[in-house]
């Protein structure tokens, strides 16, 4: 006997979304250098934590970014939509759907916060709760389709994670976690405008109103060369408060000065200007925007290495401090 | 309705198998000789739930696990440190 109420579909609005649709709703990409930075500040603390509880802090930082960008992404679907970077993004692709993607974020956020409450201390918790508020809310929702400044603003929930891993084991906000929050901040403009200038024609097609759009080439140009040179001195701070010894020192110079260099190459180059289609293959560029290219990649290694050396030198014992300039 | 139609519709609701209350109760049991699904699902489609049920089923263990060790490594923590004091 069948029920004849019962309406049979074949197979309508089922997803066949798989596991690795919902890993990718996290931004791995992105998730990496926040475990990284995460976990810079958690070993960089003056404080022996538990192993265990760090991994599990440091899980439920990777779980909270995943949880933000799962978030963006279901908000940010129609824009992913209209840009060939972001296209093939699990939403815009059809993989998921936005309900899924929000459903998930919002699991995913309330789990991590309550996991790092349980782990390690309430400060953490609020602060992880806080950043992927900033960045689902603050930054998608208010920030990116109304203002310029949007990364720049924007850009502390991104510098969060160094503090939190910080906070997870020692309790408390320093001066040192401050710093390491600071770094990420400063890096932030540079890093995405970089990225903007050989991708205006996306961000302008989905009318996002990121410096290059905004403003025009020359301005974020000029932009990206100040806050490299602020960034670049702010990130010699670690040495003056001790948390940085002679290798941080060191990477932090040279890696500066590289830095700069590229810079002061997107500075003179015509970057970001407009007369040519933006077609080939995903990060293709135009000749002209080659310097951008090169600091957007650059960047990323930069802040990769900075960290790394803090790492190295509280993680490995490899600290000397240098005399006369740390307390 | 009078006494007389009253009992006229009980003795029809017995010829045909029970009251009319046991009809309508007997009319709103599921149906379990059929399958509880209303949406036919492609082979694909029904591969990609499992793989997305086995994920779920994982992650809730893994998720029970690390409360677990860590509700066992925190109260260690605090007996240590109240011992000490």
């Amino acid at each position: 006997m069948t029920n004849p109420s019962v309406h049979r579909a074949e197979g309508e609005a089922v997803s066949t979304a798989s596991p690795r649709d919902f890993f990718d709703l996290m931004k791995p990409r992105v998730m990496t250098l926040v475990v990284f930075t995460a976990f810079a500040g958690l070993i960089a603390a003056p404080v022996d934590a538990d192993p265990f509880l760090a991994a599990i802090s440091i899980l439920c930082v990777a779980v909270g970014a995943g949880a933000a960008g799962a978030l963006n992404m279901a908000y940010d679907a129609d824009i992913d939509a209209t840009m060939k970077r972001t296209r093939k993004r699990p939403v815009p692709r059809g993989a998921v759907s936005v309900a899924n993607a929000y459903g998930f974020g919002v699991v995913a956020a309330i789990l991590s916060v309550l996991m790092m409450a349980l782990a390690s201390n309430y400060l953490a918790a609020g602060l992880l709760a806080f950043s992927i508020f900033f960045y689902a809310v603050i930054y998608t929702m208010i920030l990116k389709r109304s203002t310029p400044q949007n990364i720049v603003i924007g850009g502390a929930a991104g510098a969060f994670p160094p503090m939190i891993g910080w906070v997870a084991v020692t309790g408390e906000v320093s001066l040192d976690a401050v710093i390491l929050f600071m770094i990420i901040f400063l890096w932030t403009p540079p890093h995405s405008w970089a990225l903007a200038l050989y991708k205006s024609g996306d961000y302008a097609a989905a009318g996002v109103p990121m410096m290059p759009v905004a403003k025009g080439a020359k301005s974020t140009r000029l932009q990206i060369l100040l806050y490299s040179l602020v960034l670049v001195v702010f990130a010699g701070a670690p040495v003056l408060t001790s948390l940085g010894g002679v290798i941080y020192a060191a990477t932090s110079l040279g890696g500066g000065a590289l830095f700069l260099l590229l810079a002061w190459r997107v500075f003179n180059s015509r970057a970001g200007e407009a007369g040519s289609a933006e077609e080939g293959a995903l990060y293709a560029v135009r000749a002209g925007d080659k310097a951008a290219r090169d600091l957007f990649a650059y960047s990323i290694g930069y802040l990769a290495v900075l960290f790394a050396a803090l790492i190295v030198e509280h993680a490995f014992g490899a600290y000397i401090g240098i005399p006369g300039v740390s307390a | 309705m009078s006494d007389t139609e009253d009992k006229k519709t009980t003795t029809e609701d017995t010829a045909q198998g029970g009251s009319f209350v046991e009809r309508v109760i007997d009319s709103r049991q599921p149906d379990y000789t059929t399958s509880t699904e209303t949406v036919k699902l492609t082979p694909e489609q029904e591969k990609a739930r499992g793989r997305r049920n086995v994920t779920i089923a994982w992650s809730l263990v893994a998720f029970i696990v690390i409360v677990f060790l860590v509700t066992v490594v925190r109260l260690s923590q605090n007996i240590a440190a109240g011992a000490g004091a």
